[in-house]
């Protein structure tokens, strides 16, 4: 938990952030240390989402048929409901963006 | 609020309505028990359910609104306790090896305060809070799909 830095105390200033939302008046900044990447850093890590979702549900597949009296079932079914979705999801993602480029390359 | 938020919820519910299905078994499992380790007769276990919160929040209007945390994250088992309140049922059966040998039930039986029919009323409710879960991930899934869908 980052409460506050050197960075941040200069001198008789103090820069408070209110990080979290139940904090008085409403309006609150984002956490200093928030991550600005470009598209594809972002497409890249929601990728790797995608892949371990896709692994945790062959996790729990093999789980179930080895040791079925570990596992619930609708935790099996759920697991790959979401890898599923996941995957559409970023199908679909990739598709527009190419779909965009396309368009804009073939500009006449 | 993620993707997957209300999936994760009602997979919650999926889990403690088992967790309750699981007692209500063991409940009618053992409903002529007379003899359990701790002494005694059966008695029978329920489930106590509680929200699955990351912060508290509250439900009242006395507590500033920034308090509130907004929409909830499922429900967590908190444990499973015995029903000790009922006394037990005594039944008549002074050949039994578990009679009560001495005073004033001389001859009866400590039976479990398990009724059958109120045990298979709650797996009734049970079943049907699952298959409510199950249509809310239905439900979900389907909004998912459609919005998918969406400039196609």
């Amino acid at each position: 938990m980052n409460v506050f830095g050197p960075e941040q105390a200069g001198g008789h200033i103090i820069e408070l952030h209110r990080t979290h939302p139940g904090h008085l008046s409403g309006k609150f900044d984002a956490a200093p240390s928030e991550r600005t990447e470009d598209f594809a850093g972002m497409l890249f890590e929601s990728l790797g989402e995608v892949n371990s979702r896709q692994h945790q549900h062959a996790d729990l597949s093999v789980q179930a048929i080895v040791d079925p009296d570990s596992v619930n079932p609708h935790d099996v079914t759920i697991a790959g409901a979401k890898a599923e979705m996941s995957l559409n999801i970023t199908k679909n993602v990739v598709d527009r963006v190419i779909r965009a480029y396309r368009d804009i390359t073939t500009l006449r | 609020m993620g993707m997957f938020s209300s999936i994760n919820t009602a997979s919650s519910g999926l889990t403690a309505q088992r967790l309750r299905q699981d007692v209500i078994a063991d409940n009618i499992a053992n409903v002529n028990t007379t003899r359990t380790t701790e002494g005694g007769p059966f008695r029978r276990s329920r489930v106590v359910m509680r929200p699955r919160v990351d912060q508290p929040y509250w439900r009242t209007p006395f507590l500033p609104r920034p308090l509130d945390h907004g929409v909830g994250n499922g429900v967590r088992v908190t444990s499973v306790e015995k029903d000790m309140d009922a006394d037990p049922r005594l039944v008549w059966d002074p050949t039994h090896p578990d009679a009560i040998q001495s005073g004033p039930n001389e001859g009866y039986v400590e039976m479990p305060n398990v009724n059958i029919v109120s045990e298979m009323t709650d797996m009734i409710s049970a079943s049907r809070s699952y298959e409510a879960n199950l249509s809310v991930i239905d439900g979900a899934k389907n909004m998912f799909e459609r919005a998918l869908d969406i400039g196609r």
